[in-house]
């Protein structure tokens, strides 16, 4: 990719004995947004801090706009916005004038931090909770107040970490919009999420951390493909018959696994209709009955499953 | 014929310019330590703050000039002079340290609050985090010494030689003294990032240092082992300088002594503070 917005090159950190990152490479380009998926403790907060000058790297390089994160640190801050996990706006405050004091850090002049900061305000509607201290705000405006408070310095770079996590239905839908906007505008964003729902509506771009290491990277279409096509669902008529049935599912060379919730069902993601006879016979053959037989795209629950499940060494079971 | 659309592109708009941090031209230290002070002062604003810190000194200023009363002779103060008279500026210094203490645990507080995180994510200078905590806890002992001096007048007839001059001259001295002993504090906070360990080690530190000085007694008549602690605690030389300036006889050498020591404990813990200090 020519000139990413923000790189990060086999990157690596330690703390001790503890491999946060193993060798993690990342490329974004101006204007998209990309998401860092995985569990907690899979390294995507830590990516983050590093991206956003906040901790150094043990190895590897990570730029922004070109500019890399250690040598040249103060000029990166000059185009980055972050929003951590915790919502960082200082509760003493009011809503408008946490905002003006980030805008005088970055030196404007008192009136310019007060348009700055009405402005917005608007944008993420909290004009009228401008004026009372941050500690009465809801969960959801304080995290769009946050977000908003990244965003004083027109950074041309926003990390996200975790932006919706705790907010109910209608703010998370209300802070999706606003990371759509800002990307439309050309700002570049790296966010990370545990929810897939997120990544797969906002993301063009994922990258799926496991325990320090990229395990999959690829459009959210291109994960979900990785895992097959579609998918085949048998509901068996006892969960007793899943061993067999993943048995001979495997041995005729199918990626079979049994569903999470202790269900009889069994997923089989298979590339092409054909192969739904081909799955039928084989559990004919098996002499196992099938209650229910269904077709869907997979998820990128699946996806974040197989290739978290395969890299974690887990034998899928046969 | 079909045609086949090129995948469409809707982000790719023009660059950004720098973003308007680059607009607004940055700001410098100053405006970084005023601004940020004035963010640290916030919570301090509150009635209920305002009023127990007001307490404070006024239960010290009670408990001592009353209880210890009996004594009769300050120390270090000469016999024509009332024991209020050495007790306030020796109360000053100790309210001043005691809130430069709480600088450590300030910054602990904030640390663990997530709102400097931002901070360090700014092109700014951080050592203005430092320095504005130092400033925050300074003004809110400036407030107290200035309750102290306005007490001990009304309540126990402090009226010194050195008349309102003096008493000036002491309250910014006792405001030197415990902003630069806030730095050893705000030093081991960055160092040691932990509220429990620092806490546990400001009252260590604290009670012996203000206690075992010439505040109260004098340090003669303290039995050996106190006695080498207190006549060799640089507290006790803050207060012989304070005692001094009420007095209306400080020397300008006593004066200048004391100042060149506060400097000098600055200019070893900023240092180390600055450069010890991470958010994570």
């Amino acid at each position: 990719m020519a000139n990413p917005m923000i790189e990060a090159i086999d990157v690596t950190k330690s703390f001790g004995d503890v491999t946060a990152l193993n060798g993690v490479s990342v490329a974004v380009p101006e204007g998209s947004i990309h998401g860092l998926l995985g569990h907690n403790g899979a390294g995507k907060t830590t990516l983050v801090h590093i991206l956003s000058t906040l901790l150094e790297p043990t190895s590897g390089t990570a730029r922004i706009g070109g500019l890399d994160v250690s040598a040249d640190a103060q000029e990166v801050r000059r185009r980055i916005g972050l929003t951590g996990q915790f919502a960082s706006v200082d509760e003493q405050l009011s809503g408008r004038e946490n905002l003006t004091l980030i805008a005088r850090l970055l030196g404007a002049s008192r009136r310019q931090a007060l348009a700055r900061a009405d402005e917005l305000l608007e944008l993420f509607e909290l004009t009228e909770a401008a004026k009372r201290p941050a500690s009465t705000y809801s969960g959801g405006m304080r995290r769009r107040l946050d977000i908003g408070a990244s965003l004083v310095g027109s950074p041309q770079v926003i990390f996200l970490d975790e932006p919706t996590t705790g907010l109910d239905p209608n703010s998370r839908i209300a802070v999706w919009e606003v990371i759509e906007r800002l990307a439309k505008d050309g700002v570049s964003v790296l966010l990370t999420t545990q929810y897939l729902e997120e990544a797969d509506r906002l993301c063009e771009r994922i990258t799926l951390l496991s325990k320090g290491s990229v395990v999959a990277e690829g459009t959210p279409a291109e994960l979900k493909a990785a895992v097959g096509q579609r998918m085949v669902t048998v509901t068996l008529t006892a969960e007793s018959e899943v061993p067999a049935a993943l048995r001979a599912l495997t041995g005729a060379g199918f990626r079979a696994t049994a569903a999470q919730d202790s269900s009889a069902a069994v997923g089989v993601p298979v590339a092409a209709s054909a192969d739904l006879a081909a799955v039928v016979r084989t559990l004919n053959e098996a002499h196992t009955e099938i209650a229910e037989l269904g077709f869907s795209e997979p998820t990128l629950d699946d996806v974040y499953l197989r290739l978290t499940h395969e890299s974690a060494g887990t034998p899928v079971p046969a | 014929m079909t045609v086949v659309e090129a995948e469409a592109s809707p982000r790719r708009t023009p660059p950004r310019r720098d973003g308007v941090a680059s607009q607004w031209g940055g700001s410098g230290l100053f405006t970084q330590t005023i601004a940020l002070t004035g963010r640290s002062l916030r919570p301090y604003m509150n009635a209920g703050v305002i009023i127990v810190t007001f307490v404070e000194p006024l239960v010290m200023l009670l408990m001592f000039a009353g209880v210890l009363k009996v004594l009769g002779e300050a120390p270090g103060m000469s016999k024509d002079m009332a024991y209020i008279d050495g007790l306030a500026p020796a109360i000053m210094i100790i309210t001043a340290v005691a809130a430069g203490a709480q600088a450590g645990n300030g910054l602990i507080n904030d640390l663990r609050n997530d709102v400097i995180t931002r901070f360090h994510t700014l092109p700014i200078n951080r050592f203005s985090v430092l320095l504005a905590r130092s400033f925050a806890d300074a003004a809110r002992s400036l407030y107290q010494l200035i309750a102290v001096a306005v007490l001990a007048a009304l309540i126990f007839g402090f009226a010194p030689p050195g008349g309102v001059l003096g008493v000036l001259g002491a309250i910014v001295m006792s405001l030197l003294v415990g902003w630069s002993m806030s730095w050893i504090f705000i030093m081991m906070a960055a160092l040691l990032r932990n509220g429990d360990v620092l806490r546990m080690i400001t009252t260590l530190l604290t009670f012996p240092l203000l206690f075992a000085s010439n505040a109260f007694v004098p340090p003669e008549s303290m039995p050996t082992g106190l006695r080498v602690i207190a006549q060799g605690n640089p507290i006790s030389y803050a207060n012989d300088a304070v005692r001094s300036l009420v007095a209306g006889n400080a020397s300008v050498m006593e004066l200048l002594t004391t100042v060149a020591v506060c400097l000098a404990l600055v200019c070893v813990c900023a240092p180390i503070s600055k450069r010890s200090f991470r958010v994570m």
